[in-house]
């Protein structure tokens, strides 16, 4: 079975978040880049189904050259090969054009099932799985906490709010996955080692055949025009007590509706 | 020559943080000692076979390799014989296939006493030890003639060895004791300053938040120029500690100098960012709450162990002074 995981590399959580002062875009630059949370999981299940029906798993990102990183852990885990989609064009693509760009590149490497994290901690539209089957043509299958291939039937439990919904189609297919769904391995020392060795392929806008006016800040389909800082926390009220704090307190509770 | 740490040394001590950040917290450091935490998953992305041979199912790295990755679990404070089992281990039993085979796969914890140690450590989370006697290498099965001595560390606890105990010892005729102590004095100082990075860490965020005279008491000079010696001294150490393990395992003829260089300056700057911790958080830095005490302890047991700073600046100054190349 031919996996490809869709990764993304994300600024680290616990750090600054920023935007570009010039095209208000994610400064990626200002923070650290880290695999997103979600996607690791994604690459562990990959890899399980590997271990189980055989195949080869392939790592694909979108993201400019310092994403490379993203791509070497995801190979550390045990992914075989990697496709790195890379040129400044695609700089500022929102989650249309990203769905178009990996749809273009997923068709030319070939796949029999996709897997991505249901969301990145980033951008968080969480809309991609669902683009990218819709893009491909083949079944969607997403929010699995569970995922089980029989020949060329996937099955899935989709997380709901009331429990969880069994959801099955057939090979190719685009899944998504949460985080309940297993516990990513960390890379191990031979795994790190034997990384380096790994086939990784760089395509750029022109050899994945995209389309000039259908990616990048250009062809986003919606604007950042002013980004400010959300105001500081007002400072709390004091209530002094002398001798009649409980009747502040309840007075207070009951002109906000509380009491 | 590149000095630099490459992008796999650095993987391999990410990976190790990454482990030791999810399985070996404070709390654990605290409580856990006796359950060995994290050992079993560091076991698994393969820590301690790193300096075993590939034919034994080890990775055949080198000392230098995993430099930053022990580093780490100075940084975690992990409790266990680990400096013992990553470093001196190997070239102890290099001569015992299957002694080997359990190290590389973690099952098999070692604590050691070498050269001039008296105590050993750990020896109670050992499955193995290995005690040098008249340069020659000795296997002990855990457990036997040893007792608990009091020690300014409760997680890295020290033990004597009963004389009797070595009648059943086994000798290693394989065994490399020397090349073992260079290692672990190392490891401990790669330790150390994995140890001192975490209290300076630690230090400057308290010193950001802790408010005295209407101000963070980080705004002060008095604080900030503390802190700063700190890293200065700590950013000193490690290239001293990575020079040290490149010349352990090229055998150059300045093994032991660069070895005695490292310790020392590993252990006082360790040392200098425990006082730094301990007078800047003030006195909530005395209390059992607080785990900088923890890390307190813990470099003053690893400063003094396999040599303090005076005999290593010591042997320094001696190996300096009688080199005719330097002093015609």
């Amino acid at each position: 079975m031919n996996i490809v995981v869709c990764v993304k590399q994300v600024p680290d959580t616990a750090t600054e978040r920023k935007l570009r002062s010039d095209d208000n875009t994610l400064d990626r630059d200002a923070a650290d880049g880290v695999v997103n949370e979600l996607d690791e999981y994604a690459v562990e299940e990959a890899l399980r189904l590997k271990e189980a029906h055989g195949g080869e798993v392939t790592v694909l990102t979108m993201g400019p050259d310092k994403a490379a990183d993203t791509i070497r852990k995801a190979l550390a885990m045990g992914a075989d090969k990697a496709v790195h989609l890379v040129d400044d064009a695609l700089h500022g693509s929102d989650a249309l054009s990203t769905s178009y760009a990996m749809a273009q590149t997923l068709k030319k490497i070939g796949f029999d099932l996709v897997i991505l994290g249901s969301e990145s901690t980033d951008a968080r539209t969480g809309v991609l799985a669902a683009m990218l089957a819709e893009r491909l043509g083949v079944a969607q299958l997403t929010l699995a906490n569970k995922v089980e291939v029989e020949g060329s039937a996937v099955t899935i439990q989709r997380v709901t709010d009331y429990g969880y919904d069994k959801v099955q189609g057939s090979l190719p297919a685009v899944i998504s996955v949460v985080e309940k769904i297993n516990e990513p391995r960390y890379p191990s020392f031979k795994g790190i080692m034997a990384a380096k060795k790994k086939p990784v392929q760089k395509l750029g806008a022109a050899e994945a055949e995209l389309a000039a006016d259908q990616i990048g800040l250009g062809a986003a389909w919606s604007e950042v025009t002013e980004a400010a800082a959300a105001p500081p926390r007002a400072a709390g009220t004091v209530v002094k007590d002398e001798g009649d704090g409980g009747v502040k307190t309840a007075d207070f509770l009951s002109s906000k509706k509380f009491i | 020559m590149d000095f630099a740490l490459t992008d796999d040394q650095l993987a391999l001590a990410a990976t190790v943080r990454e482990v030791l950040r999810a399985h070996c917290p404070p709390e654990e450091v605290r409580h856990g000692r006796d359950r060995r935490p994290a050992w079993a998953r560091l076991a698994g992305v393969g820590l301690f076979a790193a300096l075993v041979p590939e034919e034994h199912g080890g990775l055949g790295l080198r000392l230098a390799d995993t430099v930053p990755a022990l580093e780490e679990t100075g940084r975690a404070a992990m409790p266990g014989p680990v400096a013992e089992t990553v470093a001196a281990a190997p070239a102890l039993l290099a001569g015992e296939p299957d002694s080997l085979g359990g190290l590389a796969s973690g099952k098999l914890p070692v604590s050691v006493r070498l050269g001039e140690q008296v105590y050993i450590p750990d020896a109670d989370l050992a499955e193995l030890l290995v005690v040098e006697s008249g340069g020659r290498a000795y296997a002990l099965p855990a457990g036997t003639g040893l007792t608990h001595q009091p020690g300014v560390d409760p997680v890295r606890r020290l033990f004597s060895l009963a004389p009797s105990a070595l009648d059943a010892a086994r000798p290693l005729p394989g065994g490399d004791p020397r090349l073992a102590l260079r290692r672990v004095t190392v490891a401990t100082a790669a330790q150390l300053v994995g140890a001192a990075r975490h209290l300076l860490d630690t230090t400057v965020a308290y010193a950001g938040t802790r408010r005295q005279f209407g101000a963070p008491i980080g705004s002060f000079q008095a604080v900030k120029h503390r802190l700063a010696d700190v890293a200065i001294a700590v950013e000193f150490a490690a290239p001293l500690v990575y020079r040290a393990a490149l010349s352990v395992d090229a055998a150059r003829p300045t093994a032991d100098r660069d070895v005695s260089a490292a310790k020392a300056a590993a252990g006082e700057a360790a040392e200098q960012a425990a006082r730094t911790a301990l007078q800047v958080h003030g006195a909530i830095g005395y209390t059992d709450e607080l785990d900088l005490r923890l890390w307190l302890a813990r470099v003053w047991s690893l400063a003094a162990a396999y040599g303090g700073t005076a005999p290593h600046r010591a042997r320094l100054r001696e190996s300096i002074l009688s080199d005719p190349g330097r002093w015609p």
